[in-house]
């Protein structure tokens, strides 16, 4: 035969496995043991966050009781800043901006509601199956590989604790297997007494008088505004969508997008005076890829932890009808 | 099968044979995993990857001692090192193959085996060489966390993605 017949039916064979292999039932199970350890544990340690050439260390402290769980993050490298989410909220300490930002999830936290709904369709987008067993700070784990089916998404590396199935290692990684960012606890106690003055934020009693932003985050149907997204990735669909305050803006549309297991957001805000510097384009933080563009008289600002492919996809989808 | 494989891919199969043989690659995942090895080993005999396996050479090279002792005039010194860095160099390829063949992993080990040694070269720039001055992406992060199913998994760590930026914009 030819070669370059060869290369053509080579070509069409390669992205094949992935595509049609199947999930491991046994793995699929993992997950839903990782999710609901992560609603009902207690346990305090220390992380570290890995991203591009950056090493990041923080403390982590959760506590699981009846009114809900409260857990607090510290961040001990650079810039000083905490992160104390409870049931309903999350309120972020900015000492060095002397400002509080507060989102309220009004009660609409998706998790883990949509739980068995959103593992079907991450099977659909996913191929998962357990990996080896490895060894994280002190405790045994089961490494659960997702694989995605196409260039939507990235792959996941998950390693799981054996006994209480607490996620101790997560890393993203591209299509050509680099790593792109990584979570790791380095010490982790779980379970046992939690004190819950680890549980107030430091900056409780200095803050009293810095800058507070409330995202005022309410459902909101955006095609009555005249917003559209024509369409998504395959695998991904609509979750919600609001409007919130950012950027010192009110009103400003966030519509979310999701195959299961990683989200898109879709922003959608007006080009005022304030923004007009603003450049068009992609950006990447770790796993996080970021495409703005400007629709009329707004900016479309599409962040999400997947290739930029998606991000772009789904920014270049969205249409403004005017009401 | 396996020696099919290697058939197929030299294009040493009949016409007649070559749908047989596709649909049987088409229907077996373990046989598509061999098939991606061995192009995978291909192209790292043919130094189209795993830039860590020439570096590792060069060590080891490195690492060898020289023989001070008289040649015999006929073979220059000068071929007698490249024949050395010949040898020394197959040897490392035969055990990385060895190693290879020996593992009877799934597909990623070998994806494993084929992605580079660090993190650093990714294919899009890190977001402090691209990012508009005017943008703030800490909100955006803070706004988007709380629906990513994959960060339900990890509770609040995830959060930690809104503060590294700032600390970027501030080291600027």
């Amino acid at each position: 035969m030819t070669l370059l017949r060869f290369l053509l039916i080579a070509g069409l064979l390669l992205p094949v496995p992935v595509a049609f292999a199947q999930s491991d039932p046994a793995a699929m199970q993992w997950l839903q043991r990782i999710y609901s350890a992560t609603q009902k544990l207690s346990y305090t340690g220390t992380f570290v966050y890995q991203h591009d050439d950056q090493v990041e260390t923080s403390r982590i402290t959760r506590m699981a009781n009846a009114s809900g769980p409260v857990e607090r993050l510290e961040i001990l490298d650079g810039v000083p800043r905490e992160i104390i989410r409870s049931r309903d909220q999350v309120v972020c300490y900015l000492p060095s901006i002397a400002t509080i930002k507060i989102d309220k999830q009004g009660g609409r936290h998706p998790f883990p509601l949509i739980l068995s709904d959103q593992l079907k369709d991450l099977a659909e987008s996913y191929v998962v199956r357990k990996g080896e067993l490895e060894r994280v700070a002190g405790y045994d784990c089961q490494v659960i590989v997702l694989e995605p089916r196409d260039n939507m998404r990235y792959a996941q590396r998950l390693c799981a604790e054996l006994a209480s199935g607490m996620l101790l290692k997560a890393k993203t990684l591209n299509e050509k297997n680099e790593m792109l960012e990584a979570f790791a606890f380095t010490q982790l106690k779980i379970g046992g007494h939690i004190d819950r003055e680890k549980l107030k934020p430091r900056f409780m009693t200095r803050s009293k008088d810095w800058h507070v932003e409330d995202s005022e985050a309410t459902e909101m149907d955006l095609a009555q505004a005249g917003w559209t997204v024509r369409s998504q990735p395959p695998g991904f669909r609509k979750v919600t969508e609001m409007t919130r305050t950012l950027n010192g803006a009110t009103g400003v549309g966030h519509i979310v997008f999701s195959d299961g297991l990683a989200a898109v957001s879709v922003f959608i805000e007006p080009a005022v005076a304030r923004n007009a510097a603003r450049q068009p384009g992609l950006s990447r933080q770790g796993a996080i890829n970021v495409f703005a563009r400007q629709v009329d008289n707004y900016w479309v600002t599409v962040v999400g932890e997947t290739p930029a492919e998606s991000v772009k996809l789904i920014a270049n989808a969205v249409e403004h009808r005017k009401p | 099968m396996n020696e099919r494989i290697s058939a197929l891919m030299d294009g040493e199969v009949d016409e007649s044979d070559l749908t047989q043989d596709l649909a049987r690659l088409r229907s077996n995942a373990d046989l598509r995993r061999s098939w991606d090895t061995y192009h995978l080993i291909g192209d790292a005999l043919r130094g189209h990857t795993a830039p860590a396996l020439a570096s590792k050479v060069a060590e080891r090279l490195a690492a060898e001692p020289t023989v001070l002792a008289p040649q015999p005039l006929r073979r220059s010194p000068r071929g007698k090192i490249v024949q050395r860095a010949f040898s020394a160099a197959a040897g490392v390829a035969a055990v990385a193959l060895v190693a290879w063949l020996a593992l009877p992993g799934p597909a990623i080990d070998a994806q494993q085996i084929a992605a580079r040694p660090t993190g650093s070269m990714l294919s899009t720039p890190p977001m402090t060489a691209v990012t508009p001055a005017a943008v703030d992406v800490d909100n955006y992060l803070l706004a988007h966390q709380s629906f990513s199913p994959k960060g339900a998994m990890q509770g609040v760590a995830p959060y930690v993605r809104t503060v590294s930026d700032e600390r970027g914009e501030r080291g600027r």
